[in-house]
């Protein structure tokens, strides 16, 4: 199956063609159709949900401003221009609060990002853990269970798994299907869309 | 990249796990990035990734809250009871063994100065014996010195009240003294001996024990003749009892002289013989050794 994201080169041009011409409902478009993406790819270098907002907002104002001065010069490459810019911000934030650390314990820090995780992390995180506790009791079988922890939690090999609790790759994904999916299903009941 | 590839690859776990390579990462970030459908499920099994650890880690934390206590570094070694007590028996063996040494040396020690103590006392007691008896020998050299020369002042007084009443015959060599002529007077003859000790005398006087003058003979044995001859009696200790000088001997070349025997006691005596030369030198001509006996 060949995935089509509706981001033919001819699409994509224009959209790009419109950025620089000073249309702002193209640069919404583009914040719109790239950010939860550009959300995934930055939390996961920064850990911290505050954090990844920011850094998203300042990647996507770089984003916006590089396409206004024409500096991406073939369309088809947004995507990957995209991935680009997210992660150079999300690791020019880490090195920048590693630096503020070091700057911290020489008592030379102005404004030093907070690592402890906020407010809305902590519930988020509770929202999270009661959904999974959930999913979790409602799981027959240990075997089910334990697939869960050796898989994400000590993310042992998926083969291992496999071979030590006598699943095929089948059955394994559907563990996993089925998990995902009431997850999802209980998480996106108690915190909405 | 497809989704048949993203699912046969678990690029969605894989990816949240930090198990992809650089350029499978980028790649699959370039597809995601535009993929509402990736981003639903990277979004939804993140967060269940999340929930997981939230849950195991408060699940851990329980457990450790529920666990015993850590064990202390130094109860990790503790020893169980029996050899515990076989610990305490061994240290108490040696310590035993230690005491017992330990006695056994003090014990040897006290022993060995009591026995110095007691050697110490013995010696201290013969050396007051011998100082005693030394005292009571010179004690009793000393009255018998004086014993012989009361004895003798008297025979000389005896000899003179003698001479003055019956004036007898003069004897050749006595320097013209008058002697009473006395019948059945002993005469002892000695022999001159090489030795130097007094008991190795072969001689021997039987005295009777009530005072009485004897003679002594000592024959010359061809000695050169000198001018005079000095006699000196010494007792068992080396001890000189009387000295006489001016004597000569007689025409078989022997030596006399008159003793008498109170003043000897029973016990071994000597008879030094020197003459005298011009010069007023002696030589010792001979040394003459006896045994006195007595009647009891």
């Amino acid at each position: 199956m060949k995935v089509v994201n509706g981001n033919s080169g001819a699409a994509l041009a224009d959209l790009v063609s419109r950025v620089i011409a000073g249309d702002s409902t193209a640069e919404d478009e583009i914040i719109s159709r790239y950010q939860r993406g550009v959300s995934i790819i930055i939390d996961r270098i920064v850990k911290s949900q505050t954090d990844s907002e920011d850094v998203s907002q300042q990647a996507f104002k770089i984003i916006i401003e590089k396409l206004r001065h024409g500096d991406l010069r073939d369309p088809v490459r947004l995507s990957g221009f995209v991935c680009s810019v997210a992660r150079n911000a999300a690791i020019d934030f880490v090195r920048r609060a590693r630096n503020s650390r070091s700057l911290e314990e020489a008592g030379e820090a102005e404004h030093i990002p907070d690592p402890a995780p906020s407010q809305l992390d902590l519930l988020l995180s509770e929202e999270k853990a009661s959904a999974v506790r959930r999913v979790i009791g409602e799981l027959k079988m240990e075997r089910d269970r334990e697939l869960l922890f050796r898989y994400f939690i000590a993310e042992q090999d998926k083969e291992r798994i496999c071979a030590e609790l006598k699943l095929t790759s089948a059955q394994f994904n559907n563990v996993i299907f089925r998990a995902i999916a009431r997850f999802k299903e209980l998480y996106v009941r108690r915190i909405g869309q | 990249m497809d989704h048949k590839q993203i699912e046969q690859s678990d690029l969605i776990d894989r990816y949240l796990m930090g198990q992809l390579s650089v350029d499978e990462q980028e790649q699959f970030e370039e597809h995601f990035v535009d993929c509402a459908v990736c981003v639903d499920r990277l979004t939804t099994t993140k967060d269940l990734i999340q929930g997981l650890r939230h849950v195991a880690s408060h699940q851990a934390a329980e457990r450790e809250a529920y666990l015993p206590a850590p064990i202390p570094w130094y109860s990790r070694y503790r020893l169980a009871p029996k050899w515990w007590a076989l610990a305490s028996g061994f240290l108490l063996l040696i310590a035993l063994s230690a005491a017992v040494i330990m006695f056994n040396r003090a014990r040897l020690s006290s022993t060995q100065a009591d026995q110095a103590r007691s050697d110490s006392a013995e010696w201290q007691r013969r050396y007051q014996q011998e100082r005693e008896s030394a005292e009571l020998a010179g004690k009793k050299h000393k009255e018998t010195e004086d014993e012989l020369g009361g004895r003798l002042n008297e025979l000389r007084k005896e000899l003179d009240n003698n001479r003055k009443k019956a004036p007898g015959e003069l004897r050749p060599g006595s320097r013209g003294r008058t002697i009473t002529p006395q019948a059945n007077v002993q005469i002892v003859i000695l022999n001159s001996t090489r030795g130097s000790d007094p008991r190795s005398a072969t001689n021997n006087v039987h005295l009777p024990i009530s005072p009485t003058n004897f003679l002594l003979l000592l024959a010359l044995e061809g000695e050169a003749p000198h001018l005079d001859y000095h006699m000196s009696l010494l007792d068992d200790r080396g001890e000189v009892i009387l000295q006489r000088g001016g004597f000569r001997p007689n025409e078989k070349n022997s030596l006399t002289f008159l003793m008498n025997s109170s003043l000897f006691r029973p016990g071994y005596y000597s008879v030094r013989v020197e003459g005298v030369d011009a010069g007023a030198g002696r030589s010792i001509i001979g040394e003459y050794y006896f045994h006195v006996t007595k009647d009891l």
